[in-house]
């Protein structure tokens, strides 16, 4: 009879938790995205959107359903909306129709999200004419491994504005940057995907790519030798993956032959040739940061970690001569 | 006489890579398909750079580094058969110093 009124209490307890499995995987969750959707030079914003992507990831993996809500967005920047297309585009692939999104209440960033796919992606039909400047001047190219004949619309652009030469550093640098995400990111298992955002403005370049590959610091990790560089003092003050990542940036190559290895590099040397230009490289929990303005080299620890790479990269190309 | 191999023309506007798997417009398929053949059917050879948009080092190495690493071709020779020709003087300096680098180490 206990037996009995045992297992019927089982019974119930098993369905109990089924049901609650079932409407916790229904359930819809709106999330709200940041006013400001940025990654590069602010921290705090940086740790909120950091914050917002941790919120969406742990809801989808829980099974639920996710509604991006744009209302309160405000201000959408360039290397913000980089990584944002990047996680979209993963977490479309790994929560097949888990994800959707209400409109943007603000009109740039609605223009700006359509400009990019972001809303297409999420489900949403674009309603939208992309007419403002601050939209229309921006270029977003994405693409899988090494082939740059999606951006020549761009390079068209930046080599009128800025002649031959140093339209074709710059493109120089790009290649090569796609050639690393296809060699080191992925590490040729199942191809390399990158996200760019690039405009030229009175003779400034602005270029953002990003991939969600196994990052800088994991790569050169992989290589034992690399262990020298690193000090007991680095990994404590966790600054490991910042040195790492100006490892690589001053030619420390992961492969060790002298014929490769050569993209970030180049990319520094570049930026050092530009007037007051910038990069800064984000990968996995460090980052690396020139400014040619500031005169400095930085490395730092994030406290949200990003997944893969995103190169921010501002230059001033009036006088640069590859 | 000369045959003349123009990369913008005949290959791509942006070349861009080092390897075939790498995507469609790489060094080694350039050095491959067209850089090889030529070389072999002429005299002499002139590559005109102009025209690319890019190129990135990878692909300038492994096409023209490659002709001495890959293809066992001597670069005393490739000096003496190959002309790189670019408004932009800094490539032509790239390519030689690729296949200069390429040389085998004694």
């Amino acid at each position: 009879m206990r037996a009995r009124a045992k297992a019927g209490a089982t019974r119930r307890f098993s369905r109990s938790r089924k049901e609650r499995s079932t409407s916790l995987q229904s359930a819809t969750r709106s999330i709200q995205v940041p006013a400001h959707l940025r990654y590069y030079a602010d921290r705090h914003q940086r740790e909120k959107f950091g914050g917002f992507l941790e919120q969406v990831e742990k809801s989808l993996a829980l099974g639920r359903k996710v509604v991006l809500n744009f209302c309160d967005t405000k201000r959408l920047y360039p290397c913000g909306v980089l990584v944002f297309m990047g996680i979209v585009d993963d977490w479309i692939q790994r929560f097949p129709s888990r994800l959707s999104a209400n409109y943007p209440s603000d009109d740039l960033v609605e223009q700006m999200l359509q400009h990019v796919g972001g809303l297409q992606k999420l489900g949403l039909s674009p309603r939208k004419n992309i007419s403002h400047d601050d939209v229309t001047r921006w270029h977003y190219f994405t693409g899988m491994n090494v082939d740059a004949t999606p951006i020549e619309p761009f390079m068209e652009q930046v080599r009128m504005v800025v002649g031959e030469a140093a339209q074709m550093g710059l493109a120089d640098c790009v290649n090569e940057a796609m050639t690393n995400v296809r060699h080191h990111a992925y590490d040729n298992s199942g191809g390399g995907w990158w996200w760019i955002f690039a405009t030229i403005s009175d003779k400034r370049v602005f270029v953002a790519m990003h991939d969600r590959g196994s990052s800088i610091p994991a790569t050169l990790l992989a290589k034992p030798d690399i262990w020298d560089y690193l000090t007991g003092r680095v990994w404590r003050q966790g600054r490991a993956d910042g040195k790492l990542i100006s490892a690589a940036a001053e030619r420390r190559t992961s492969t060790k032959l002298p014929y490769r290895g050569k993209g970030l590099p180049e990319m520094l040397q570049f930026t050092k040739l530009s007037e007051n230009g910038e990069l800064a490289i984000y990968s996995r929990h460090g980052f690396f940061r020139f400014s040619g303005r500031e005169k400095i080299e930085s490395v730092g620890r994030l406290t949200k970690p990003i997944t893969g790479t995103l190169i921010v990269w501002m230059l001033n190309l009036s006088g640069t001569m590859p | 006489m000369t045959v003349v191999l123009n990369i913008a023309k005949q290959f791509s506007r942006s070349p861009a890579g080092r390897y075939r798997t790498d995507g469609p417009f790489s060094g080694e398929a350039f050095r491959e398909d067209l850089l090889l053949p030529a070389l072999s059917q002429s005299e002499a050879l002139e590559v005109q750079l102009d025209g690319v948009l890019g190129f990135g080092s990878s692909f300038l190495e492994e096409a023209f580094g490659g002709l001495v690493r890959e293809a066992g071709l001597k670069a005393d020779a490739l000096h003496a058969k190959l002309r790189i020709s670019s408004k932009l003087k800094t490539y032509e300096q790239r390519v030689w110093r690729y296949v200069d680098d390429a040389r085998p180490k004694s």
